[in-house]
């Protein structure tokens, strides 16, 4: 996919940098417990695979797919994600 | 008592052998899974659906006869697993926790397998009879997932059981499956069998709970202790919370992450390992709403979409409405003339007559044109499943005034009741935003300020007006979000919601939906405002409104609105609508634009719109934030809709 192009497949970045399309595992998790147990609840947990699908104008949330559900996550909490990008 | 408690009393909880009470069945899944559906399809229409996660927010009950047998069917709300956060999560946790249930029927949407099964697992460990409903089978399959019920079962050790609960199908057998469970908790022989390490230490917490009480079993205790799980800590001795404390930093050390993630991680392996020896995942088939969300959620055309749906909606309103409005007035202006032919003018029968003649008329004329095009559209929009898409649209924006998309759930439902608006700000986590939703959603138009925006600026203005208030409306709540970030400032890490997949509305549901929201109108509001007409009628007929519409008179003054007007607005305190129809009384005609002029008309209306939220919400908020909070946002709306509609006087008056 050319929007892959400038970044290298195993290059570990924030989930909101992820180009739409693409598919990444999650890394790590660095935030609070409260809301990683949020998050954890829904799939988003170290190891899991996630698509970005789209993402928001103004900022908006990131749609991703996880474990065959469709998750809105806000856009700053998609940058304490930490994520490797699937070839 | 709570039943965590029994761990340090002496009394056995077991279940009675002989049954007095009816066997209680509980519906537990995660959110969107289908339990309100299969409740409805039971207990008839009792408990809200709609598309969107955390649409019940409390436990509904009823008792039902299902095969033949009696039985108490609960619906708990949608909880991804048993670590509560929100308020909503927190009950149905305590529900699970005080043992509400004889069985659980554990709802699980197949088309989310893997994810579900970590609930599954959970409620599992509770040791509690449980049969688990494969719902949303066709769903599954398109998505290209077969699953085996047979294997699950034999897994798991717990009946599973296929159905499509929009369709009915094979309800009756899972609650056949589930009265044959009654005492018969799954086996603990090959449950969650961990990794070795882990249950190392969850045999170690165990230990040390020395085996007293037998609800919750010890092996789920320990686990939510490993998760350092606040509530059950409360419950233990002090001697298992060290332990507990101990095992914790000790897999910490060994795996390098915090006990709670080890134990995360533990579920979702194992309901990874059960989803593989379960179920096989092929081609999905093509599936169009994929497509529909593409275009839906667009980043121009989406947001186009909204606008366009907006509008359409709001005309579709509009022109059922005045057509209905002019024609049942009319009927019911005929109605009068010959009834009144029987009745002296002046008299204390005929100003009762009349009031009452014109209580029904103003419900049937003036309210009901509008609310039932409108509670038919936000029916449909709500079972579409179109909410989720608006709060992913519209979340940046909301962000910018101190909200997130998840608070979007209320605003959205205010514009139908502002009363299950409120209820709804209990699946938002932070208290500061449940008030922060919760004020900014009363301030949105319900259906019957809708009611006085069409049945007045509309109808005499012109539909161009109104939606100008609408507009209005909306500047004004961004801009109170705004300022309330600034007062109050904003915490919550931001929206994580789930979006469903759309359905096709099903006409059944979305029909008892309106009647259960029309009869609310019909049942409380009707008679309210057939009983303000005759209170109005008997106070203008002893001359005693004179003395409330004097002392509402700096205010109608400053406003430039009619003295006699004053009265209808403490009425709407009680009900919006009310002050509307009441205002035909007051002015003596239902041709409200030869009492008022127009810029009077747009003046009355602001007000109405923005002031005080009704009785019913205040009871409802008083509830949710507490009384002070109440007071607060009560004394906000007053003073914003005198500001606004002294604004709109020194502009068009």
């Amino acid at each position: 996919m050319a929007a892959l192009a400038h970044v290298r497949a195993s290059q570990d970045l924030p989930l909101a940098s992820v180009p739409r399309g693409a598919s990444a595992i999650i890394l790590r998790v660095q935030l609070s417990p409260e809301v990683a147990r949020q998050l954890a609840q829904l799939g988003v947990i170290p190891g899991a695979e996630v698509v970005v699908l789209r993402s928001a104008s103004f900022g908006g949330p990131l749609f991703v797919e996880i474990r065959g559900a469709s998750i809105l996550l806000a856009r700053k909490l998609t940058r304490k994600i930490l994520v490797r990008i699937l070839p | 008592m709570s039943a965590a408690a029994c761990h340090g009393c002496a009394a056995p909880c077991e279940t009675p052998l002989v049954r007095l009470t009816p066997l209680r069945v509980a519906l537990i899944g995660q959110p969107n899974c289908g339990k309100s559906t299969i409740f409805n399809f039971v207990a008839g229409y009792r408990s809200a659906t709609a598309n969107f996660p955390g649409t019940t927010v409390h436990l509904e009950r009823s008792q039902v006869r299902v095969n033949g047998s009696a039985m108490e069917l609960v619906d708990v709300p949608g909880i991804y697993s048993l670590t509560a956060t929100s308020p909503v999560e927190k009950a149905a946790k305590r529900f699970m926790l005080e043992r509400g249930a004889d069985v659980i029927v554990n709802v699980v949407d197949s088309s989310l397998l893997s994810r579900s099964l970590e609930l599954t697992l959970e409620l599992r460990e509770l040791g509690v009879p449980m049969v688990v409903c494969l719902n949303m089978a066709d769903d599954a399959r398109r998505k290209g997932i077969q699953v085996s019920a047979a294997q699950l079962s034999m897994l798991l050790d717990v009946p599973v059981v296929e159905t499509i609960a929009s369709r009915g199908l094979g309800v009756r057998e899972l609650f056949g499956r589930a009265i044959a469970q009654e005492n018969r908790p799954p086996s603990t022989a090959n449950a969650t069998h961990w990794q070795p390490g882990v249950e190392q230490e969850i045999a170690r917490v165990q230990s040390s709970l020395n085996g007293c009480g037998s609800f919750p079993p010890a092996r789920f205790v320990a686990v939510k202790l490993l998760e350092a799980d606040e509530e059950i800590q409360q419950h233990v001795s002090r001697e298992a919370r060290q332990v507990a404390q101990q095992s914790r930093a000790r897999l910490q050390r060994a795996q390098l992450r915090e006990a709670e993630s080890v134990i995360m991680a533990e579920r979702h392996d194992r309901a990874m390992r059960l989803f593989e020896q379960s179920a096989t995942v092929g081609r999905p088939q093509k599936d169009f709403r994929l497509m529909l969300d593409n275009w839906l959620t667009h980043r121009v055309f989406g947001y186009l979409f909204l606008l366009a749906l907006l509008a359409g909606f709001f005309y579709a309103i509009f022109g059922i409405g005045r057509v209905l409005e002019a024609w049942t007035l009319g009927a019911f202006e005929s109605g009068w003339t010959w009834l009144a032919g029987g009745l002296t003018p002046g008299t204390l029968a005929f100003a009762i007559a009349r009031s009452v003649w014109d209580g029904f008329a103003g419900g049937a004329g003036i309210v009901l044109p509008y609310l039932v095009p409108f509670l038919i559209g936000l029916a449909l929009l709500e079972d579409v499943g179109y909410l989720p898409r608006v709060a992913y649209l519209l979340d940046g924006l909301l962000h910018r005034m101190g909200l997130h998309g998840t608070s979007v759930v209320p605003l959205i439902l205010g514009y139908g009741c502002t009363v299950p608006a409120c209820l709804a700000t209990r699946i938002l986590a932070c208290p500061r935003d449940r008030f922060a939703a919760s004020l900014l959603a009363s301030l949105v138009p319900c259906s019957a300020r809708s009611t006085v925006i069409f049945a007045m600026v509309a109808f005499y203005l012109g539909p161009g007006w109104a939606l100008g208030i609408y507009a209005l409306n909306a500047v004004v709540v961004f801009a109170s979000g705004w300022l309330l970030k600034r007062v109050w400032p904003e915490t919550s890490p931001g929206i994580i919601l789930e979006v469903p997949r759309y359905q096709v509305p099903s006409a059944k549901i979305v029909s008892r939906k309106v009647w259960l929201r029309l009869r609310e109108f019909v049942v409380v509001s009707w008679p309210l405002i057939v009983a303000g007409s005759v209170i109005l009628s008997l106070a203008s007929y002893w001359k005693l409104d004179g003395y409330v519409n004097a002392a509402l008179s700096p205010l109608t003054m400053l406003l430039g609105l009619p003295l006699v007007v004053g009265t209808t607005l403490v009425f709407g305190v009680f009900r919006k609508e009310l002050s509307m129809v009441m205002l035909a009384q007051a002015l003596g005609t239902t041709q409200i634009a030869a009492a008022m002029s127009a810029p009077q008309i747009l003046v009355y209306t602001v007000f109405v719109t923005f002031y005080i939220p009704c009785l019913a919400t205040l009871v409802a908020m008083t509830k949710e934030l507490g009384g002070l909070l109440t007071l607060k946002a009560a004394a906000y709306t007053l003073a914003l809709a005198t500001a606004l509609a002294a604004g709109a006087r020194m502009l068009f008056l």
